[in-house]
């Protein structure tokens, strides 16, 4: 009897400390989770304050213009998704417990804020409804979301706005659902229905008029498929503002082309300076460059603290912050680097007590290939149930030097290696190299267990290497997990298909028991 | 009682099977019979049926150890615990013929390429579980088209000296497309051949995915189809092992061994 009460007293402190073990239960069912996670008494104060912050910088969000974002909430169907924001850092911060806990908050919070910046700024020089600040819209420079920002660092009076970041892209990492009016949309017009799903929400927010009109002009950009050439121009018939299509050479490695990606970007620039009156400054671009260049140094930083023994960050929190600040803020506001060094401060402290990265943490992971938009946290959850740690994500090893901030010969040349190595385009084009010995080296350097392989049922570009990283992998011994996903439709493979997809190879190959049995299967069809 | 015994409970989509083996690993009684529409039911009576078998055994809380397996092994509720079906064939297979180094389960629902280890676990594994394409929904759907009983249908396409090519993947448009070969008058066996091909050439991508390259064989109900076992063995361009047991059991079997395991481990 005494000995029950003192195991049962012995829980109960573990508890307080630690938290719940099983969490399953959280995530089913309706829109959000049942109830937040309770991470034992310190980690769910750090947890709770910073749910507090994430609501503050929504509702500083609202306080710019209420009654023109009260209205965005009825006229887009986007805008009510954002309110799903908690319930995401809720879904990637899932089992995390201390200094890891901190660094997830830290940089959604950022993203969120710069999230908020972009909804604000359309929502009010958005000219729908004849009341739109036209002043502020003539500032605004519309980019494709696929293109980095880096651009506008010379030109400081200006707004760059990646267009259909807000709309469908990062909304659709929020909300799971959202992108299937869009797609039914587009379709119905006769898109084939095996499409990207990311050029064909593009294209369905264009039809079903989704995006808030304003702007100067329109920078679209070669995507890494074919299916972009669609989008834009569905995308510019209803934009109906100039556009100018940046496509950099393909072969990117090939320095002889270099000079091609150049006259690109002078023409960028030329055609901005004329459709809006402002003219490049290079002492703007320099100063802006430099920032880049030191989160730069700081992501080089985490980079080579992951590849330790020791890794300090994972999942989505690190690859979705480090895809926002190369392409989305490119060194442009200096919130984002003020972010880095907060956050790098807590990893170089978690680093030098050689804490581990998390208490269930069991192998390391590479992830590779087109991540699911519906799934963004994915990883978390591959932690949380199997211990699998994802180190490095594919999408966020992009070009990884600094770009040149004295001669403006050599600044324009590194504008164009930085844009021509975009997110989405750097491993998919330029040869098979870059995505397939590539993979290996990155799985050698974070000396990685497993590999998560994104199967993205719908993207040609990667289907004819699947039987070649099949084999290879094979040859080399490593655990390639296949995980199939449609990257923004959950119609066509559900969140709980792709988790069946590891929980078959971690129970059938590996032979691993879940760290959290009640992670393993559970219906979240319906959540956000 | 004197004997222990361990039982594994494979409840498939089409078929559920139960083997109960003795402490030696030796199978004491089996069952196959067609899955009700409740899982739980369906493990139920195959199992009451395999106990019935052994006169020592009253019912499944005799058994020293008991593991699920199949789509519904969670609906086995007198089972100590379960264990995916890949991994249960791999052992079944392991037990019945160590030196098989690959297995092809075509199953009711799905189509799995599977490499073994050299103890008997999963070195890797492929699978088809997205379309009934090349399973055996797709051999009855066939049977029906043919108005034959699966076992004459699985002979017919040795008599074939040709192959009509089936260019259809989806069992709804292979099924139309075998039909209009029909109403042509095309020879019954050669688009038998046809399809057994069809089915043959979807198992070897499986089985490469998988890493499966030598000493394969089949698993599933659907190894017992001659015609399609002719038919792999041509595109494989080897000679699948034949299995001493039934190898529709593999998985139950494979379920009772790893629960044979897994007791002995607990008494030591």
């Amino acid at each position: 009897m005494k000995q029950k009460i003192k195991n049962k007293g012995k829980s109960f402190v573990e508890w307080l400390k630690y938290g719940d073990k099983e969490i399953g239960h959280l995530y089913k069912g309706g829109l959000a989770s049942t109830r937040r996670e309770f991470r034992g008494v310190k980690d769910t104060m750090v947890d709770y304050v910073n749910w507090l912050k994430i609501w503050g910088v929504m509702m500083a969000f609202t306080s710019k213009a209420p009654y023109k974002i009260a209205r965005g909430f009825f006229t887009y169907r986007w805008m009510p998704s954002y309110l799903g924001v908690p319930a995401f850092v809720d879904r990637n911060s899932m089992g995390l417990r201390g200094n890891m806990l901190k660094i997830c908050h830290e940089n959604f919070r950022r993203v969120v804020e710069a999230g908020t910046v972009y909804i604000a700024n359309m929502m009010i020089a958005d000219t729908r409804f004849g009341d739109g600040d036209e002043e502020l819209s003539k500032k605004i420079v519309l980019f494709d979301e696929m293109t980095m920002s880096q651009i506008m660092g010379g030109f400081p009076n200006l707004i760059g706005i990646p267009y259909q970041l807000m709309p469908v892209f990062l909304v659709s990492e929020i909300d799971q659902l959202i992108c299937i009016p869009y797609i039914d949309a587009i379709e119905s017009f006769g898109l084939p229905s095996d499409t990207c799903p990311v050029p064909t929400s593009e294209a369905g927010a264009a039809v079903l008029d989704a995006y808030p009109l304003m702007g100067s002009c329109f920078i679209a950009s070669t995507m890494p498929c074919d299916g972009s050439v669609m989008a834009s121009s569905y995308q510019e018939r209803r934009f109906k503002i100039p556009t100018y299509p940046l496509c950099f050479p393909v072969r990117y490695h090939d320095e002889d082309v270099l000079f091609s990606g150049v006259e690109d970007i002078k023409g960028c620039i030329k055609f901005i300076e004329e459709h809006t009156g402002e003219k490049w400054s290079w002492d703007a671009y320099f100063e802006n460059m430099k920032r880049y260049n030191e989160e730069l140094d700081l992501e080089m930083e985490r980079w080579a603290i992951n590849k330790t023994n020791y890794p300090q960050i994972f999942g989505s929190t690190s690859a979705l912050y480090r895809e926002f600040a190369y392409q989305i803020d490119g060194g442009l506001d200096p919130r984002t680097l003020k972010t880095y060094k907060k956050v790098n401060a807590i990893m170089e402290d978690g680093y030098e007590k050689r804490l581990p990265i998390t208490r269930h943490h069991r192998y390391r992971a590479i992830v590779w290939s087109c991540p699911s938009h519906y799934y963004a946290n994915f990883p978390s959850w591959l932690s949380a149930c199997w211990g699998i740690t994802v180190l490095a994500d594919m999408e966020m090893l992009n070009y990884d030097k600094p770009l040149n901030v004295e001669d403006e010969d050599e600044a324009f040349k590194d504008l164009a290696r930085v844009y021509s190595r975009m997110v989405m385009r750097k491993h998919t084009n330029g040869g098979y190299e870059n995505v397939l010995p590539e993979l290996w080296k990155v799985v050698e350097e974070y000396n990685a267990d497993i590999v998560i392989m994104y199967q993205h049922v719908a993207c040609k570009t990667m289907v004819g290497l699947q039987g070649l990283f099949d084999e290879q992998a094979r040859e080399r011994g490593i655990h390639l997990i296949w995980v199939p996903h449609d990257l923004m439709d959950p119609r066509t493979v559900s969140r709980k298909e792709m988790r069946q997809s590891v929980n078959r190879y971690m129970e059938a190959v590996m032979g691993a028991t879940p760290v959290d049995p009640s992670l393993v299967d559970f219906d979240d069809e319906r959540t956000w | 009682m004197s004997k222990k015994y361990y039982g594994g409970c494979d409840v498939g989509s089409t078929y559920t099977k139960c083997v109960i083996i003795d402490e030696d690993g030796k199978i004491a009684a089996d069952t196959t019979m067609k899955s009700k529409m409740n899982a739980e039911v369906s493990a139920r009576l195959a199992m009451d049926e395999t106990i019935a078998k052994i006169p020592e055994l009253k019912g499944p809380e005799d058994l020293a150890y008991l593991i699920g397996t199949g789509y519904g092994r969670n609906k086995v509720p007198f089972a100590d615990e379960n264990i995916s079906e890949i991994s249960c064939h791999a052992m079944g297979v392991h037990v019945t013929n160590p030196n098989v180094k690959a297995i092809i389960d075509i199953g009711g629902q799905d189509v799995k390429g599977i490499a073994i280890d050299r103890d008997g676990t999963v070195k890797n594994f492929a699978m088809n579980d997205k379309c009934a394409a090349g399973t055996g929904r797709f051999y009855e759907a066939m049977a029906r088209a043919f108005e034959m009983s699966l076992d004459e249908f699985s002979r017919l396409s040795l008599k074939a000296k040709n192959v009509i090519p089936i260019t259809a993947q989806c069992t709804v448009f292979a099924e139309s497309e075998v039909i209009t070969l029909v109403g042509e008058g095309k020879k019954m066996d050669e688009i038998a051949a046809g399809i057994q091909m069809s089915v043959a050439k979807r198992c070897f991508v499986m089985a490469k995915k998988s890493g499966a390259t030598e000493s394969i064989t089949l698993t599933g109900g659907c190894a017992k189809n001659i015609g399609l076992k002719e038919a792999i063995e041509h595109v494989l361009k080897l000679k699948v092992v034949e299995l001493d047991t039934d190898p529709q059991l593999m998985g139950a079997l494979g379920a009772a061994e790893f629960a044979r395991q897994k007791a002995s481990a607990k008494e030591a």
